[in-house]
């Protein structure tokens, strides 16, 4: 599920995202729109099913220093699990997902799509919609009623818990508790994306986990520095923009940063991930102390000319990280892979992450990416039914070492992919028919993100390093998986008020001096809804 | 516009003379200048684009992913877009739409341009404000779908041509052209004996060649760019037309290659470049229909008319 | 020229179309009526029904606009609500009164700037001598027309903006960068720019069609009256092309609130709101974003009779000056 709140001044909020202008409260003094909603009963808190890390795989490289640490590999053991049974019963599934890539040939000409059929036992049939247009589709879906068997939900959508209520199928029941581990690898998924999934006290989709690695984290061009000579290490802000300053050359087309990156900044100035918890009581992140001086440090960089000068209007930023235009990048983790397709071989592009630096030389905490992507739900059916499907599910969430993992991502070997130096890589054929390896099943569920790089496992090393340095002082945002109606009604409008105050500092168009007023607004236009609903929700999810 | 017409000389044979009104060579050459000028400003992108779609992939790379001309020629973009047939498929389905959704709508918009132009007639009043009013107001997006829904048109090719068959706009264009036709033809005709649609058939469409044409490209490009309604509408990627796969090229920030899961692939040519391939690709059959249907805009067009 | 067409028109009014002579004007029953137009009734009804079928039909969903509507709710049964939605334009929104501000200073921009250009380009075009030099000029000139907002937008980025070509030569040549695309006071030059650069010669081929159509006797006539070219341009050219003019005129002004959305929306972030938001983003925004449809249907239906007073307003105009305008009752 995608962030409920806003973020500050992420690159998401700025592009697409789905963020408007606020819309003055509607009816003057009430904080919600909706009429059929009771913030408790939705928040209700459930059983979530049992956490049981599969264990018959290969046991990974790198030790894991905390739970959240994903498992490390460099290289596909040479002996992989095959899943034993086929899940499906041979009938009809009709999925409905997002695509982030090329859509890949029908299933009548795409050999790789019948070698899925035949794997989960049934004739899948799949409805992709580009992700920008997803909020359209989906409503359009929704009203129909044609969203078919399994089907993508992002947490944006309004009215969400009364949709899932209505049209979805309660999996509590099944799955809650140790009813779970009738699907092995379902139960390896983490506590806190199935958090995402609980609605109106039920379990109403299976997650599809992302965390730590969506962490915003700032790549550097490690080749690139040592060739100006210098040490992009840092251990203060005055340390960063100096650095800034000393590698930034706009005649050269070079500048330090693709963009301003939040993440870092927030750890060194102390903000929260989006709203702070403090015994039940949540402050957002626009009205803590630090923000504003956040918002100061942000602007100077712009004003300094030490970022890109399209990061706001027209943002590249991995064109630019590879090109050389931008030496360091804020971007997730998962966004390496990319990056090293993108570079030219033999180039000598290499890459490395900065350190979180924390307030004051204290102990950083970044913001830890969220749980999931989205949630996947079941169209209400018979319980058979819906057992066939979750195990289905099941089977798309297989982890690294099963054979049924390599084969989701790299299709079938001589056709789709090629061993070269025993890492796996995917032909121009492979490319079409599994979409560059991200066939829209994996929006379905998948299994927790592994350190894998094929064909730069030293990446996994050098990834592993940078995780292990702050992954247990990560901070997340406490409403993650709590439903606010104020925020999923007027959240978008509320949340581009917002960036756009914001950018408004940032490219000095607003004196920083006027923050206050701008959370002042802020908290009129639903801002103080949407915290007293969420301290409802803490207290509902809690028991109280 | 003019009540009356006569026969023009075809414009190519007038260039053999220079007409005694011929405008003064500064005032040419200004005109010659500025329209110059203009066309480098349309076109310096379209350099771009295309270069970019060719140019080898370092130098893509190294420019930030435009470029305006290219240092060596590289096809693997349109190689990489053509493989696995979807785009092919996709051109097909493309062109087959707008074929038939050109024919379709160019016949209904006519039949009911002209039956508007008989100001007088049955309903004209009525069946006028209903075409204006509905310039005005658009149903939403979820109605629509409804609604097509309900004709039991989901998935099929027909969801593209029937609800945008008709386009208002078109039919008052075309009724304002019809209009025009001087009354004494329509008189003449009616004398020796046609009735409404003999005289739509056999004066009024010859006469209308010139908007015929230009009506008809514009719904030929309407079919050819619209994406919107197949997003909506089609479930199943094999019917889907090229704008819609060239929108999961270009609009979804897409990370054409070593995906964010761990993947990795064979050397994919830049993003960039596959991008202004596919946007190459889905302009070059309207690049090649439009000069068969520029002739009928420039010549006049009556032949052994009335003149006044 | 003008009292003699009129004259011609209200004539053919009350002729009708059947090949009897001409009755005196008078009643005729409904029913005679409809025999007499059978054929035209038919040639009628496809279009008709496409019409009812696919426009009119879904019109009706705007009843949403008085609801809070579910879209998991069968249509019609969502909570109504009254006019609630339409407080978004009654309750003095300052963001709502900027965006409509904003709305009326682009379509006024338009109006002057973007609705004169092709008719500028195609008079110009037509001057030419050669038809070749013409019709290359001519493809070359609709190009534009068929990229998709989403690509105008990011070719003008790789041109115009901060590290973009024009950017990168001043640099290279010692000056400052210029801001083209983050400048809030040149956005409405900006989003002018790039419609006129999109659609003029798109919108020429219609004006170049008309322009065919004149009568090349009348240019004669008026050369041989010792008419300069500029005096053509004026007595014949314009004229001829004025029926036209006029109806896309009244055309463009009932959509006067609609000034374009994909291009703004794409662009909003880099000027800010204040600069950008027009009717249809400010819609979207807090409309559509947020799942609220009802309140986007009701600022639909609002521009719509707006756009219906506009129109009817600005046909009774023409009918002032003599012109057809779009419709004009039967006398």
């Amino acid at each position: 599920m995608t962030t409920n709140a806003p973020r500050g001044i992420s690159r998401r909020g700025l592009i697409v995202g789905g963020l408007g202008i606020a819309a003055t409260s509607l009816l003057a003094g009430c904080d919600t729109v909706t009429r059929s909603t009771d913030v408790k009963a939705i928040n209700r808190a459930v059983t979530l099913p049992d956490y049981v890390p599969w264990t018959g795989g290969p046991e990974p490289v790198l030790p894991k220093t905390s739970a959240l640490m994903p498992s490390a590999f460099r290289r596909i053991p040479s002996t992989l699990m095959s899943t034993k049974r086929v899940p499906g019963d041979g009938s009809a599934l009709h999925g409905s997902v997002p695509t982030n890539s090329p859509v890949p040939p029908s299933k009548g000409s795409n050999p790789y799509w019948q070698g899925l059929d035949e794997r989960m036992g049934v004739d899948l049939d799949l409805t992709i919609t580009p992700n920008a247009d997803w909020g359209n589709k989906f409503a359009t879906q929704v009203a129909g009623d044609t969203l078919g068997d399994v089907f993508t939900v992002f947490g944006t959508f309004s009215y969400l818990p009364q949709f899932l209520e209505a049209k979805a199928a309660d999996l509590t029941g099944i799955l809650s508790g140790s009813g779970v581990r009738d699907y092995p690898y379902l139960a390896n998924l983490p506590t806190a994306s199935w958090r995402g999934t609980v609605f109106s006290g039920g379990i109403y989709g299976v997650p599809v986990p992302r965390g730590p690695l969506t962490t915003g984290v700032l790549h550097r061009r490690q080749d690139l520095f040592e060739e100006l000579g210098v040490d992009p290490a840092f251990g203060s802000l005055d340390e960063f923009v100096a650095l800034c300053r000393e590698v930034s050359d706009p005649q050269r087309n070079r500048w330090a940063l693709g963009s301003v990156p939040t993440n870092i900044l927030a750890s060194m100035f102390g903000v929260p991930n989006q709203w702070e918890e403090d015994d039940g009581r949540l402050l957002h992140m626009y009205e803590v102390e630090a923000y504003p001086d956040m918002l100061e440090a942000s602007r100077k960089l712009l004003a300094e000319g030490l970022v890109h000068p399209d990061s706001v209007t027209a943002y590249n930023g991995k064109v630019w990280f590879v090109q050389g235009s931008a030496l360091m990048l804020q971007d997730s983790y998962s966004a390496i892979p990319g990056l090293l397709q993108q570079a030219e071989p033999g180039s000598g592009f290499r890459m490395t992450m900065a350190p979180f630096v924390g307030p004051g030389g204290a102990k950083p905490k970044p913001w830890l990416g969220d749980p999931n992507n989205a949630i996947t739900a079941l169209a209400a059916g018979s319980e058979e039914r819906i057992r066939m499907l979750l195990g289905v599910l099941d089977w798309c969430a297989s982890p690294f070492g099963t054979e049924a993992w390599l084969y989701r991502k790299f299709g079938i070997e001589g056709r789709d992919f090629e061993y070269r130096d025993g890492a796996p890589v995917l032909t121009k054929t492979g490319n079409s028919e599994t979409a560059l390896g991200e066939f829209p099943l994996q929006y379905f569920t998948e299994c927790p993100l592994p350190l894998f790089y094929a064909g730069a496992p030293q990446m996994t090393d050098v990834v592993y390093e940078s995780l292990s340095s702050w992954l247990e002082d990560g901070i997340t945002n406490p409403t993650y998986g709590l439903y606010s109606p104020t925020n999923s009604t007027k959240g978008p409008a509320i949340g581009t008020f917002a960036t756009s105050a914001v950018n408004d500092v940032l490219l000095g168009r607003a004196p920083v001096s006027g923050w206050k007023s701008v959370v002042r607004d802020w908290r009129r236009r639903g801002g103080d809804a949407m915290r007293r609903e969420f301290e409802q929700a803490l207290e509902a999810r809690a028991g109280g | 516009m003019s009540a009356t017409r006569s026969v023009t000389v075809p414009a190519g044979k007038a260039r053999k003379h220079r007409p005694l009104d011929a405008p003064p060579l500064p005032s040419r050459m200004l005109t010659g200048f500025v329209l110059l000028v203009i066309c480098l400003v349309v076109l310096l992108p379209f350099l771009g684009i295309v270069s970019t779609s060719i140019a080898p992939s370092s130098q893509v790379n190294g420019a930030g992913g435009f470029v305006l001309w290219p240092e060596g020629l590289d096809l693997s973009a349109y190689e990489s877009i053509f493989a696995g047939g979807v785009v092919t498929r996709a051109l097909l389905v493309s062109v087959g739409i707008t074929v038939v959704g050109t024919l379709i709508s160019l016949f209904v918009t006519a039949m009911l341009a002209y039956a508007l132009s008989r100001p007088g007639s049955y309903g004209h009043g009525v069946v006028l404000s209903l075409v204006l009013v509905s310039l005005l107001f658009a149903p939403g997006l979820i109605p629509n779908y409804l609604v097509v829904k309900q004709f039991g048109l989901l998935d099929s090719y027909w969801a593209l041509i029937l609800p945008t068959a008709l386009s208002a706009f078109n039919v008052i264009v075309m009724r304002s052209f019809f209009m025009a036709i001087p009354r004494e033809l329509i008189e003449s005709a009616r004398i020796d004996g046609a009735g409404d649609f003999g005289v739509f058939l056999r004066i009024v469409l010859p006469l209308s060649k010139a908007v015929l044409a230009v009506i008809g490209l514009f719904y030929a490009v309407g079919y050819w760019n619209a994406f919107f309604n197949a997003l909506l509408y089609i479930n199943d990627t094999a019917k889907w037309p090229l704008q819609l796969v060239l929108r999961t090229y270009v609009i979804n920030n897409a990370q054409l290659g070593g995906a964010d899961l761990g993947t990795s692939s064979d050397a994919l040519p830049p993003q960039a470049s596959i991008q202004m391939a596919i946007l190459v690709v889905s302009i070059v059959p309207i690049l090649v229909l439009y000069p068969f249907l520029q002739r009928h805009f420039a010549k006049g067009v009556l032949t052994g008319a009335v003149k006044g | 020229m003008t009292k003699l067409d009129d004259r011609v028109r209200r004539t053919a009014g009350t002729t009708g179309g059947t090949a009897s002579p001409p009755r005196a004007p008078g009643r005729r029953s409904t029913w005679e009526r409809i025999r007499r137009d059978r054929v035209l009734l038919l040639m009628g009804l496809p279009g008709v029904a496409l019409l009812l079928g696919f426009h009119y039909l879904p019109l009706l969903g705007n009843l949403i606009a008085f609801q809070e509507y579910l879209p998991f709710v069968p249509l019609g049964r969502s909570p109504w609500v009254g006019f609630e939605n339409f407080a978004v334009i009654a309750n003095g929104d300052p963001e709502f009164l900027g965006a409509l501000r904003n709305t009326l200073v682009i379509t006024l921009v338009q109006v002057v700037f973007v609705f004169p250009a092709p008719i500028v380009l195609a008079i110009m075009l037509n001057s030419l001598l050669s038809e070749r030099i013409k019709q290359v000029v001519q493809s070359v000139l609709y190009l534009p027309h068929f990229l998709s907002w989403v690509i105008v937008v990011a070719v003008f980025q790789q041109i115009l903006g901060g590290s973009g070509l024009v950017n990168n030569a001043i640099r290279a040549a010692g000056g400052d960068a210029i801001d083209f695309l983050g400048n809030p006071n040149g956005f409405i030059a900006l989003l002018t720019g790039q419609v006129i650069w999109k659609d003029t010669g798109w919108a020429t081929i219609l004006f170049l069609a008309v322009l065919s159509q004149i009568d090349s006797s009348l240019y004669e006539a008026a050369r041989m009256d010792g008419a300069s070219r500029w005096r053509q341009l004026w007595h014949v050219t314009l004229p001829g092309m004025r029926g036209i003019i006029i109806l896309l005129l009244i055309l463009r002004l009932g959509d006067s609130l609609t000034v374009g959305f994909e291009q703004i929306l794409l662009q909003q972030a880099a000027v800010g709101r204040s600069a950008s938001e027009v009717l249809d983003t400010y819609v979207y925004n807090n409309g559509v974003l947020g799942g609220q449809w009802g309140v986007a249907a009701a600022v639909g239906l609002v521009k719509g009779v707006v756009g219906v007073l506009l129109v009817l307003g600005a046909n009774k105009l023409a009918h002032v000056f003599g012109e057809a305008g779009v419709y004009q009752k039967e006398s």
